[in-house]
């Protein structure tokens, strides 16, 4: 039987910048995993900054150059999740003060080549919490 | 490298995962690179791990392996291929969207100028068509018989009933000696450890690991009434799964050899003896080498350094160790 839980250890490449944006800031994002995954396979993203969960409605995801809500990643089965090329949360609203911020990432996905029973597949988790700090004057 | 008793050594990419995935300047040149210096020629490479793009790599990633070859002289012997099931949310995949997966990663491997394709993800049905498809394209297709499965068990068999029955040429096995696994490495236990796994727990989980319960059964259990955390909930799930160890079925390997198309030499932790030999704590390897030479193998035996599960960075040293020991069993044979 497959493995059903995987949790590998490049949590230090997870979450790689952290900088302001001109509506917002954004995240990049890289890939606790050891290849990389259609980003359908994604069944849970949430993101929290200092303590303090974002809003998914504020959460756009950029891979490959489109852009998707939250809730349109699961039906984005072309977008390849590469383990070496980072995605790029973009959060809208209020940017962050310059100076660290505690940041939590959950993201849990299938392991999509790993099915034990019709729909049911083995799940590798790729959260990652890490203090980043947002440079003075810093956008994108 | 040079074929001893018809067995070529060569070294799969995904041994180099950790360096691969935690330097932002390895590229598959780098890996390339690295393989060239230790005399190797042969190599396999994963696509899902070396491209940025899966199933279709871009053309540019394509050309960048190609260059990367030409300037080591190291060949992509067989490319590792996948078959995404649950790609697509919610979604069951046809029979025919199996088949146009395996054939873009023919594709791929034809790109790549590779002569085989280590497939997955399949029953042995679907072997017959896997073959027509090979035929078509020139591509001979070696189905991976990885852990928990064995070279006796029911998918095993299947494979080789289809393919006497149905005489494929194309189609054949890459048995991967982490099959033989007989006991966790002390490297494997002790990354539990670090997760907050307790020692005397794991130890009951070993020793209990073929005692009838379930996964689920075991999970529950620790959980419930030996405290088990993170670590010992990690330790089951890998142990049941892709790190699953039970005494080695040599006995039936015999019968599975006049099948292997190449053979995937996994390996977790090699060691070092008193006197400096190395040896592999876990994996029974010269009876596995002689079985596989007795049956009348030919072909390319793959290092395949499973090293990224403990994140030791030594990919360069173990794959040495792994290169002599190799070489060192089959001149004695």
């Amino acid at each position: 039987m497959p493995t059903k839980f995987m949790k590998l250890g490049f949590d230090e490449q997870v979450l790689r910048r952290l900088a302001n944006d001109s509506d917002g800031y954004v995240l990049d994002v890289g890939l606790n995993y050891y290849r990389g995954t259609p980003i359908s396979a994604v069944e849970r993203m949430e993101l929290s900054v200092d303590g303090e969960r974002v809003d998914d409605d504020r959460i756009l995801v950029e891979i490959n150059g489109k852009f998707l809500r939250l809730k349109q990643v699961p039906l984005a089965f072309t977008e390849y999740w590469g383990v070496k090329t980072p995605i790029r949360l973009h959060v809208t609203g209020e940017p962050l003060a310059a100076g660290p911020h505690h940041v939590d990432f959950v993201c849990e996905a299938r392991v999509v080549y790993m099915q034990f029973a019709p729909g049911v597949y083995g799940m590798f988790d790729a959260s990652a919490s890490a203090t980043l700090a947002v440079a003075e004057n810093s956008e994108n | 490298m040079a074929t001893i008793n018809g067995i070529e050594q060569g070294i799969s990419c995904y041994s180099y995962t950790q360096e691969f995935i935690e330097n932002d300047d390895w590229s598959i040149n780098t890996i390339f690179e690295h393989v060239a210096a230790k005399g190797v020629s042969k190599v396999e490479l994963v696509g899902a791990q070396t491209f940025q793009q899966y199933p279709t790599p871009r053309p540019e990633e394509i050309d960048a392996v190609l260059a990367a070859g030409a300037k080591h002289g190291v060949e992509v012997f067989s490319y590792g291929g996948y078959v995404d099931l649950g790609r697509i949310t919610g979604y069951r995949m046809s029979r025919e969207d199996i088949l146009s997966d395996i054939r873009l990663d023919i594709m791929t491997a034809r790109s790549l100028g590779a002569k085989y394709l280590r497939a997955t993800g399949f029953e042995p049905e679907l072997a017959p068509a896997v073959n027509d498809l090979a035929e078509r394209y020139g591509v001979q297709i070696g189905f991976e018989i990885h852990a928990p499965h064995t070279p006796a068990d029911a998918t095993t068999r299947g494979f080789m009933e289809t393919i006497e029955k149905n005489q494929l040429g194309c189609f054949g096995l890459v048995p991967d000696f982490g099959m033989f696994i007989e006991r966790p490495t002390e490297i494997a236990i002790n990354r539990y450890v670090g997760l907050g796994a307790k020692r005397e727990t794991l130890d009951w989980i070993i020793a209990n690991r073929h005692n009838g319960m379930t996964e689920e059964e075991m999970q529950e259990h620790v959980a419930k009434n030996m405290g088990g955390g993170e670590g010992e909930k990690v330790a089951i799930s890998e142990w049941f799964g892709y790190l699953s160890f039970a005494p080695a079925e040599l006995d039936s390997f015999a019968a599975m050899v006049p099948y292997v198309k190449y053979v995937h030499g996994k390996f977790y932790h090699l060691e070092l003896d008193a006197d400096g030999k190395v040896f592999e704590p876990t994996i029974p390897y010269e009876k596995a080498l002689s079985i596989l030479a007795d049956g009348g193998f030919q072909g390319a035996f793959i290092s395949e350094y499973e090293g990224h599960a403990f994140y030791l960075n030594d990919a360069d040293e173990q794959l040495d160790r792994h290169l002599a020991l190799g070489k060192s069993i089959l001149e004695s044979l």
